[in-house]
């Protein structure tokens, strides 16, 4: 019998609490999405086009503080790989040496640093402290260069080889998005970013 | 004057006008300043530069001038590709680094090769006896072959050179390296080291469709039997020039060179030039600056005026073996008005030599010329040319010497090309070496007398370059 009668009341119960859940659902979903942010993407277009791949979009100032990582530039044939790389004030870039002869990192720029010469599977670090631009290079193959953008915050990537960029998990709000090239500029765009929304923004770079 | 007998004469002048076919006819397939080690660096056509190679269009003009560099940033425009020879940045480090620049992936050179076959309609003419009374001479069929290098060491510093090879031996045509935008802004101030022709006019030296240069050379020591080097306007010497191009409109230059000597002596020639242009394209092509016609890259309005002031002295060793000192005070202007696809271009010369002629003796020595070209198709050009001589010595008969020259150039592809070109000549005497030396062929019976009008040669030449 009573089995019986919960078995009759049951598919009210049911039906109440499956809405429950589901707008509770709902309702850890759309926060989720909130804090994990949205996401911006577009491409550039670069005249010349040659100077494409050197090419970072990144948003401007950011409060927050962001926890350092450590991410590694190889130099294999003599070139670095890769040959832009994107990191954050704080992060520790590791540079190894894949070739079979010796090499040198060092930039003029910024900071400044010379890890002098490490030989072939050695491996050294620099930790950058300030945001900019690091023109990478090797004094012992005056050819090589690698470019390592310094962040203010994690949102920037580096553009592919068609110019398109993504730039994700970017906490709702309003943001100057900006580009960096190694020869050519462009005016910094706004944007708006919505949690769990992708927004749109591009670039023609030129002289 | 020395006083000849006709036979005698004509049989001094024969020789020297032998060398001077191979000489004179080359100019159906001149050598050019644009060169496909160009067109490989930027991956871009001859037709960018050139209407019938080695004529220059505007853009070309602007490209030779700018120190053979494209308007804006040069290397935004380079397609090949090139080893670093340094990064930007190593700047910085300035001097404990060697200043950066580039060597492309691939040896910037390109080759040539040019000749011409040449017709005597009429055996008694000067031009076909100085082919033996031959009707026709394909000798000199591939008479030339070019070596051209050109490229960059980085957006600033240029270099060109040119190698030529012929029965006669290899020279050094033109080695220079340009110093670009040294001073007071972008073209207005470079400097050009090396072997060159000195810059006498706003244009390059082969702007003719059926000439070898537009200002042809008088070499006048030689006209009057030099045996050594002889020193004219259009010849290449080592030297230093500088020169630029101002808002576009105004250029000049300023040079000094060693000239021509039999022997070692002071570098005292010196040259200027100053030239202004009206209309058209802006001498250095900058400001996004465009043909009206796109289908014509060639054509637009504009006048453009040059004159130059060019001072030598030539150490030479003249017809009886004296070695003389002879000062050369050179002026001259040159103008070119352009119309759409007709281009018209005259200018004269004046030199005033001091001891050109055995005994010390000077002369006078006028040069004028005019060519008259139409673009009929980008790969077609009529053109005419009238040029004059006139020689006046201090002592002796003046003489003069006209020729009218009537052809087309013809484009098979942007980098073969044919010349037809028929020479008619008159002659009113004849200094003592011939007018070989002044591209001449005409052989009067006795110094003093005249040749009438006579077709000397129909040449058909043949250029290509790779």
């Amino acid at each position: 019998m009573r089995n019986a009668a919960v078995w009759r009341q049951a598919p009210a119960i049911v039906a109440v609490r499956a809405a429950v859940l589901a707008v509770l659902t709902l309702l850890v979903c759309s926060g989720l999405a909130l804090a994990a942010g949205g996401t911006v993407t577009g491409k550039v277009d670069a005249t010349p086009a040659k100077f494409l791949e050197e090419t970072v979009v990144y948003l401007k100032e950011v409060p927050g503080t962001y926890a350092p990582k450590t991410i590694g530039l190889d130099q294999k044939a003599k070139t670095f790989l890769p040959h832009v790389l994107a990191v954050t004030a704080g992060d520790t870039v590791t540079f190894l040496n894949h070739d079979t002869i010796a090499h040198n990192v060092y930039s003029p720029d910024n900071e400044t640093y010379n890890l002098g010469n490490f030989k072939p599977e050695e491996a050294r670090t620099y930790t950058y402290k300030t945001a900019g631009v690091y023109t990478q290079l090797c004094s012992l193959h005056p050819e090589m260069l690698a470019f390592v953008f310094v962040g203010q915050n994690p949102y920037s990537a580096v553009v592919d080889k068609e110019g398109h960029f993504t730039i994700k998990d970017v906490p709702a709000g309003s943001y100057t998005v900006a580009v960096w090239n190694s020869h050519l500029k462009t005016a910094d765009k706004k944007v708006a970013v919505v949690g769990g929304q992708t927004a749109e923004v591009s670039f023609s770079l030129h002289r | 004057m020395v006083p000849w007998s006709s036979r005698r004469f004509v049989h001094r002048l024969l020789p020297l006008c032998v060398p001077s076919l191979a000489l004179i006819f080359a100019l159906t397939a001149q050598p050019a300043r644009g060169i496909p080690a160009f067109a490989r660096k930027y991956g871009t056509s001859c037709l960018t530069c050139h209407t019938i190679y080695p004529k220059l269009n505007a853009f070309g003009e602007a490209f030779r001038r700018n120190g053979y560099r494209f308007p804006g940033v040069d290397s935004d425009a380079v397609k090949h590709e090139t080893i670093a020879l340094g990064q930007d940045a190593a700047k910085k480090q300035f001097p404990n680094s060697v200043w950066p620049g580039v060597l492309p992936v691939s040896v910037p050179i390109a080759l040539g090769f040019n000749g011409q076959a040449v017709f005597h309609p009429k055996s008694s003419a000067g031009g076909a006896q100085a082919d033996n009374g031959a009707k026709a001479n394909l000798n000199d069929l591939i008479g030339e072959a070019h070596v051209w290098a050109g490229g960059s060491f980085d957006d600033q510093i240029t270099f060109f050179g040119e190698l030529t090879t012929d029965d006669t031996g290899t020279s050094i045509e033109h080695a220079t390296v340009h110093f670009n935008d040294l001073l007071f802004g972008k073209h207005a101030f470079n400097v050009v080291v090396g072997k060159n022709v000195a810059t006498l006019s706003s244009f390059g030296s082969h702007s003719s469709y059926v000439a070898d240069m537009a200002m042809f050379p008088l070499s006048t020591t030689a006209l009057y039997g030099a045996t050594s080097d002889s020193w004219n306007v259009s010849d290449a010497y080592n030297g230093v020039e500088a020169n630029g191009t101002i808002a576009g409109r105004f250029d000049y230059s300023l040079g000094a060179n060693v000239g021509a000597n039999v022997d070692v002596q002071n570098p005292n020639n010196v040259y200027a030039h100053i030239g202004y242009k009206i209309g058209g394209m802006p001498l250095d092509a900058e400001a996004s600056s465009a043909p009206p016609d796109p289908m014509k890259p060639w054509a637009e309005k504009a006048l453009t005026m040059d004159a130059f002031y060019y001072h030598a002295e030539s150490h030479f060793t003249a017809a009886d073996t004296t070695d003389l000192n002879d000062n050369v005070r050179t002026y001259g202007g040159a103008l070119r008005a352009q119309w759409g696809s007709w281009e018209f271009n005259t200018g004269a010369y004046k030199e005033q030599h001091d001891a050109a002629a055995p005994g010390a003796v000077g002369v006078d020595a006028l040069a004028q010329f005019n060519e008259l070209s139409w673009v009929a198709y980008p790969w077609l050009v009529p053109a005419v040319r009238y040029e004059y001589i006139r020689l006046r010595p201090d002592v002796g008969t003046p003489v003069t010497n006209s020729r009218l020259i009537l052809g087309a150039a013809i484009l098979a592809r942007a980098n073969l090309k044919f010349t037809v070109t028929g020479w008619i000549e008159s002659a009113s005497g004849a200094p003592p070496g011939g007018w070989g030396p002044a591209g001449g062929f005409a052989i009067p019976p006795t110094p003093t007398a005249s040749v009438g009008r006579e077709v000397e040669a129909v040449t058909v030449g043949m250029a290509y370059a790779f």
